[in-house]
């Protein structure tokens, strides 16, 4: 499986939606259409994904304000669907005990590197989530390094 | 201004700052003010972390050799940098 982190997954709803809005929104201000199909195909198909609630639940509160104004009905769509194809899988918090990875990362990030260990690729825009886990041997699409590399 | 061009103006600023040879610099966000009309970007590179913990009580910081910093930068239309300032990623 893949699991993929709260930025990651904002693109691939934003694509989703319309791929033209991934450029207005301030998280997602270096991707463009292009970075979304690169997402897509890295991951293959839905079905592949892996979400941690708590991402879930990052995501909804980054978007649903938001998208209550003029795309309302197409948010909720795009997001049903995703949840409808993703695998869930829910982490117990008290598992960051003793990560002390939880100072940096905080609670959704350290559970995201927990579960990763477990998972045959990690998809992240998060540049200091993919240091992390880069150190601890996990496989990672690190979008954020995809999109500088193209800007060296 | 676009991407390419705020990354190297930004780079070129941040290039004295770190001593690492490859210090992974990267731009993070970039978003125009309008208002303002300056660009504000938020750029990350990495330091060598001096706060490595030495003992399991010192477990409240990073254990990684290095520490990836934030910072947000503004820059105007001329491609001048107008100031460097601290940004918290969460």
């Amino acid at each position: 499986m893949i699991l993929i982190d709260s930025n990651s997954l904002l693109v691939l709803i934003l694509g989703l939606m319309d791929p033209r809005l991934i450029k207005e929104n301030k998280r997602c201000s270096i991707y463009n259409e292009k970075d979304y199909e690169v997402l897509c195909n890295v991951i293959g198909g839905l079905d592949s994904l892996v979400v941690l609630p708590n991402i879930w639940t990052e995501v909804d509160n980054l978007l649903h304000d938001y998208y209550n104004k003029g795309h309302k009905v197409l948010y909720v769509d795009s997001i049903i669907q995703t949840i409808k194809n993703t695998t869930e899988k829910y982490l117990k918090s008290s598992l960051i005990e003793g990560n002390n990875a939880f100072c940096d990362l905080g609670l959704t990030d350290t559970l995201i590197l927990e579960h990763a260990k477990n998972c045959k690729l990690l998809i992240t825009s998060d540049s200091t989530l993919s240091d992390y886990a880069i150190s601890k041997g996990i496989k990672v699409f690190d979008m954020k390094k995809t999109v500088n590399e193209k800007l060296k | 201004m676009n991407l390419k061009e705020l990354y190297q103006i930004a780079k070129n600023s941040f290039e004295e700052l770190s001593p690492l040879q490859d210090a992974d610099f990267r731009l993070e966000q970039a978003e125009y003010n309008k208002e303002e009309k300056v660009w504000e970007i938020v750029v990350s590179y990495l330091v060598e972390n001096i706060n490595k913990p030495e003992s399991p009580l010192g477990a409240f910081s990073s254990s990684l050799k290095y520490d990836r910093v934030y910072k947000q930068v503004k820059i105007d239309e001329n491609k001048n940098v107008l100031g460097f300032y601290i940004f918290d990623r969460a």
